[in-house]
């Protein structure tokens, strides 16, 4: 994960990397991580699989779901929380 | 009033104080009597509501003032050098949750203005309340929401493989995801029902979340997953969690340790373990049930391709290495799953086509005249009838049906050219040109080399061959483990 605060800057990234740090055992997709965080479907799969590109969330991918969860290195997650704390 | 209501009651009046309900109290009362930087907040019994805060002399002597007489409504009380200062009971019912004294800036309020207060805090303490109740429901249901949402997930992730290994290693990662541990292991008792097999073990400490098989088995009763295996009872300790899969009898057992953080595994951690195992039984008993299903399927076509071998050996079937041979250069294509499965059904059962062409055409060699041409491609259909009942193979006949089309358009049955011509049939035309010129039969005594066949398969690239089947092919023969096919029966 090379900068928690680029990602941070962008509100719907912010918004899902709280989400799963609150929600560690969260796996959902797409549409699910929406309502829980209340933005478009579409911006928070663009933000899912950015995340994901980053490392700070798994993607579970089969042929008819696909779905996300918070990354299981705890070294990514403690920086993140630092981060976090900071906001 | 007990120590625990009186706790609760502090409780309640920290959080009104730093209410959004209160703040609206404090602005009706700002415009109406007198400034919010002034309020004091007391407890029921008069004690200031943060700890720390010293009473002034004033406030010391109207909080004598109240404990002498609390009172129930809105009152005026007169502090030293006659300041006027507005008690307020925050008050619900019977219950007094404490006080507000707040100091009127001017003169006494009149008894309306008083009244009006009273009603603004009625509706703040109410309002307050539902942002109470909306924020319980909020801690306790969003959770669960979030929790059972998760598991549909996890249902929908599981469901949509029935292949046994993918499954428990799915199942084992998302344990831990769900879990937040970092060990997950699936263990499935064995046939003799007096062990626990490992099926998938993940540790990301020690095989950085690769799942592997190495472990040994564990008998019942004995350690925590043997004992959960034998009584069927979860075991939750601080440090692990361990939950029976359990049907009518008991399959299994999933067992999650070293949470993150060092957290300790709690109730809601074996109320969501429980349900994710129920949905891993049902996942389970779905895979073992297409398993059973693939061997009954691939049992039946090893019969009846035994049937036909009784009848006439190496007529209708091929060697296994032939079935190989396919299989390999359908990897090589990338061909995967279902499409790859029926292929291999389709090769073990390759020229049941030629079942009612009669033998003197079969075993002619040379070239075969008009009519018998037309004799072969007319039987070649009539004979696959056979295989018609045969729901399973159904994927699987265009396969055996059309491997004798030519990638030119001048095969049969049907004469179809390129790549309307299914790709099982197109792998498997050149599986068995290959393997009928390298393999002596019964009605052939000549064949050639290995390196000669491939020469020839080379050479009709593009025109008996689809050139992409040909060049899998090739790779498949370039590989040290093609010449293992061959170690008997072919030149």
């Amino acid at each position: 994960m090379k900068n928690i605060k680029t990602i941070l800057k962008n509100e719907t990234q912010k918004k899902v990397l709280l989400f799963f740090n609150e929600n560690p055992h969260c796996i959902d997709t797409a549409k699910g991580i929406s309502v829980w965080v209340g933005c478009d479907t579409s911006a928070v799969k663009k933000a899912l699989n950015k995340l994901v590109k980053e490392g700070a969330l798994i993607n579970h991918r089969t042929a008819s779901t696909d779905a996300y969860s918070y990354t299981n290195q705890r070294a990514i997650v403690k920086k993140i929380e630092r981060c976090i704390k900071n906001l | 009033m007990n120590e625990s209501s009186k706790r609760e009651n502090k409780e309640f009046l920290l959080k009104f104080y730093g209410s959004n309900s209160m703040q609206l109290f404090e602005n009706a009362f700002s415009a109406n009597i007198g400034k919010r930087e002034h309020f004091l907040f007391l407890d029921s019994g008069c004690r200031p509501v943060r700890g720390k805060k010293k009473l002034n002399q004033c406030a010391k002597n109207l909080a004598k003032k109240i404990r002498q007489g609390p009172p129930r409504e809105i009152q005026v009380f007169y502090g030293a050098s006659n300041n006027i200062c507005v008690v307020i009971p925050v008050r619900q019912g019977d219950n007094i949750y404490g006080y507000i004294l707040a100091p009127a800036s001017g003169n006494k309020p009149a008894k309306e203005t008083l009244l009006l207060m009273k009603s603004f805090m009625d509706i703040a303490l109410k309002e307050f309340q539902k942002e109470q109740e909306l924020t319980r429901l909020y801690d306790t249901i969003r959770p669960r929401a979030i929790a059972l949402s998760t598991i549909h997930t996890i249902h929908r992730l599981l469901s949509s493989t029935l292949d046994m290994d993918e499954l428990i290693e799915r199942m084992a990662r998302l344990t831990l995801q769900v879990m937040r541990a970092g060990h997950c292991s699936i263990m499935l008792m064995d046939d003799s029902r007096n062990y626990l097999v490992p099926k998938a073990v993940i540790d990301l400490k020690n095989n950085l979340g690769k799942a592997h098989k190495k472990h040994r088995r564990i008998k019942l009763g004995v350690g925590t997953e043997g004992k959960v295996a034998r009584t069927g009872k979860t075991v939750l300790s601080r440090n692990s969690i361990c939950v029976p899969l359990v049907e009518e009898d008991i399959i299994g057992v999933i067992c999650a340790k070293d949470k993150a953080n060092n957290a300790t595994f709690t109730k809601f951690d074996q109320e969501i373990l429980l349900t994710l195992a129920e949905q891993a039984v049902i996942a389970i008993k779905n895979a073992q049930l297409y398993e059973e299903q693939k061997k009954m399927a691939y049992g039946s076509i090893r019969s009846l391709a035994t049937l036909l071998d009784i009848k006439s050996p190496s007529m209708y079937t091929h060697s296994d290495k032939f079935v190989k041979i396919v299989i390999a250069i359908a990897e090589e294509m990338r061909v995967r799953g279902e499409d790859l499965r029926n292929l291999r059904y389709a090769a073990l059962l390759p020229d049941t086509g030629r079942f009612t062409i009669p033998d003197e055409i079969l075993k002619k060699e040379g070239g075969l005249s008009k009519k018998e041409y037309a004799i072969i491609k007319k039987q070649h259909l009539e004979s696959l009838k056979i295989l018609e009942p045969l729901e399973f193979l159904k994927p699987a006949m265009p396969i055996i049906t059309h491997h004798h089309e030519r990638y030119d358009g001048t095969g049969y049955p049907s004469g179809l050219k390129g790549k309307n011509i299914p790709v099982g049939a197109r792998i498997m035309a050149v599986a068995d040109a290959f393997e009928a010129m390298v393999t002596l039969r019964p009605y052939k005594d000549r064949g050639i080399t290995i390196p000669q066949a491939i020469k020839e398969i080379e050479g009709n690239r593009g025109t008996q061959f689809d050139p992409g089947v040909v060049d899998a092919f090739m790779a498949v023969t370039n590989k040290p483990e093609f010449k293992n096919y061959f170690t008997a029966g072919l030149r």
